[in-house]
């Protein structure tokens, strides 16, 4: 990990060095690694993001900064058991479509710290703020609220107020934390910086997720070419099924 | 040690595969059955979706039967007329149930439907088998001889047309309801995730009066086929195969199966008919647990497809 981060800290140097004079704040920010692999041996890891404040002067109150990391898209559909002459059984449903797979909002303190409810909800600040506003879904709806419940277990939704660090008044890093089951494909991570309630810059960049080794392999065959995988399984068994009756042949 | 099963979509601990499939294959090797009906139920325990475990578990007992069926075919024991005739129905029967399975899961009742056959299916036959092995063990006690069947009585399944000979199993009878068992077989395989030769084998003694010499072999003939058929299907219509699972399943189902006929041999056949309907009822009961009891989350969700 160290070995990883110290070329994007010089690079974050570098950067910071380049910058132009500005006449308000400014952000430069990097992440580490850009494309992170996941073998079967992975039991979930983290990215981590660093940013800069650049200010031609000093603000007399301190920097917030919120960090909304937001995965591959995909449409869900929430299922609600009732009990139907005794058994529990899947009655009601409800399907969002196009809602991020993976979503973790990050702060350095309380998000209603940092800005006033209606700038949160303008700018879609937390996992609440954020999906209801995409999807179709009104405030109470308990099939979202579900949702977010159970991808919250697996940890594919995330909300971490503390999840930011400064590093110095204007340097910080945050830990994404990236459980086995996300789905490849590109992550955005969008940065936001407050002072006093006043949202002043924004930035948003990305990092990839590939899946490597059997598994992913795996998955692809069995989604594009679902025929052929099928069909070699089978074989796979047949041919184990053969070996087994030799290996112990009784007569 | 963990593994991630790519298509049931979850860490589970090698070992633990390993040992399901030991188990599972020490029991069908000692009771003479595919294990299908409690290798898809365990794996539900354990936390991979009905639909998964359904999928899965058809190619593995593709493997156990095949494996089954050549050491019959090495022994004669395999009536190909009447296994042909069984195809015939079992094929079409896979591709109803593998249907019927697709829509099921699309209106979000696939679960449900395989838990309550279960229910029914498990609690049934583990009854009859427990109840039928009491009596001839009480029967045994009181040293009175036990009952066998005229070999030559027919029913009204012999009164039916399309009449044909099967020259291996000795016996003359239409073909419509060999197709037909035949078709119940690969409806409920497609569904269950069962070889179902353990509803096959009483079916074609009891309807077709199937001589027990060539019954085994044969219905292990038809198994085969509409497993490895469910695979194929399962993995184009619903990708739900998980052949990581299934290979692990599959080596533990093997080896386990040996030492099941082994510790068989010194056991008497009604004792171990007792065993197998207690351990079906057992599962069976769990399933009619599961779905009585309130859950504890009642809310699910299922990804339907990315678009990224």
């Amino acid at each position: 990990m160290i070995a990883l981060l110290r070329p994007s800290l010089l690079g974050l140097a570098a950067l910071a060095l380049q910058a132009a004079p500005v006449t308000a704040e400014e952000l430069v920010s990097t992440i580490a690694p850009e494309l992170i692999s996941i073998s079967s041996s992975y039991s979930g890891s983290s990215v981590v993001a660093f940013g800069a404040i650049q200010a031609d002067k000093p603000r007399a109150h301190p920097y917030d900064v919120i960090v909304t990391v937001s995965g591959p898209r995909q449409s869900v559909v929430t299922r609600r058991k009732e009990r139907i002459a005794g058994v529990w059984l899947n009655k009601s449903s409800q399907t969002f479509t196009d809602i991020p797979s993976f979503l973790g909002v990050f702060a350095n303190r309380p998000f209603e710290d940092i800005a006033s409810a209606e700038a949160l909800r303008k700018h879609r600040i937390g996992l609440e703020r954020a999906l209801f506003a995409e999807s179709t879904a009104d405030q109470s709806d308990p099939f979202m609220e579900n949702l977010i419940k159970i991808r919250t277990e697996e940890k594919l939704y995330t909300e971490q107020p503390k999840g930011v660090t400064f590093l110095s008044p204007t340097a910080f890093r945050v830990d994404i934390p990236l459980p086995q089951s996300v789905l490849i494909g590109e992550y955005k991570v969008e940065f936001k910086v407050f002072s006093d309630g006043v949202p002043l810059v924004q930035r948003v960049s990305a990092f990839h997720v590939a899946k490597v080794g059997i598994e992913e392999f795996v998955i692809k065959a069995a989604t594009d070419y679902s025929l052929l995988y099928g069909l070699a399984t089978t074989m796979a068994a047949l041919m184990m099924g053969w070996m087994a009756s030799i290996i112990f042949r009784k007569d | 040690m963990l593994i991630y099963l790519p298509i049931a979509d979850l860490p589970l601990n090698i070992f633990v595969l390993l040992a399901t499939g030991l188990a599972v294959g020490f029991v069908s090797g000692m009771f003479g059955v595919g294990g299908g009906f409690l290798m898809t139920p365990l794996l539900i325990f354990l936390g991979i979706s009905p639909g998964v475990a359904v999928a899965s578990v058809s190619s593995h007992m593709a493997a156990s039967s095949f494996s089954g069926a050549l050491s019959y075919w090495r022994r004669r024991t395999i009536d190909l007329q009447m296994a042909a005739a069984l195809l015939a129905g079992g094929l079409l029967g896979t591709w109803s149930g593998v249907w019927l399975f697709t829509t099921l899961r699309t209106v979000g009742q696939l679960d449900v439907v395989i838990a309550f056959s279960y229910l029914l299916m498990l609690s049934a036959i583990g009854g009859l088998m427990v109840s039928e092995s009491v009596r001839s063990i009480l029967r045994k006690r009181q040293n009175k001889p036990s009952v066998l069947r005229r070999s030559g009585a027919h029913t009204w399944v012999h009164g039916l047309p399309f009449k044909f000979r099967f020259k291996r199993s000795k016996i003359y009878v239409s073909v419509i309801p060999v197709c037909g068992i035949g078709y119940i077989i690969g409806v409920l395989g497609a569904v269950m995730g069962i070889g179902g030769g353990f509803v096959l084998v009483p079916m074609l003694i009891y309807f077709l009066r199937m001589p027990t010499n060539t019954v085994i072999g044969t219905s292990t003939v038809l198994t085969t086929a509409t497993m490895a058929m469910a695979t194929v299907m399962h993995a184009v219509s619903n990708h739900l195969v998980d052949a990581v699972l299934s290979v692990i399943l599959m080596v533990g189902g093997v080896v386990g199966a040996q030492f099941g006929a082994r510790t068989a041999q010194n056991m008497p056949a009604e004792r171990l008919r007792l065993l197998l309907g207690l351990l079906i009822l057992a599962v069976g009961f769990r399933f009619g647990y599961d779905l009585l009891t309130r859950p504890e989350n009642l809310y699910s969700i299922r990804p339907l497809g990315t678009e990224s």
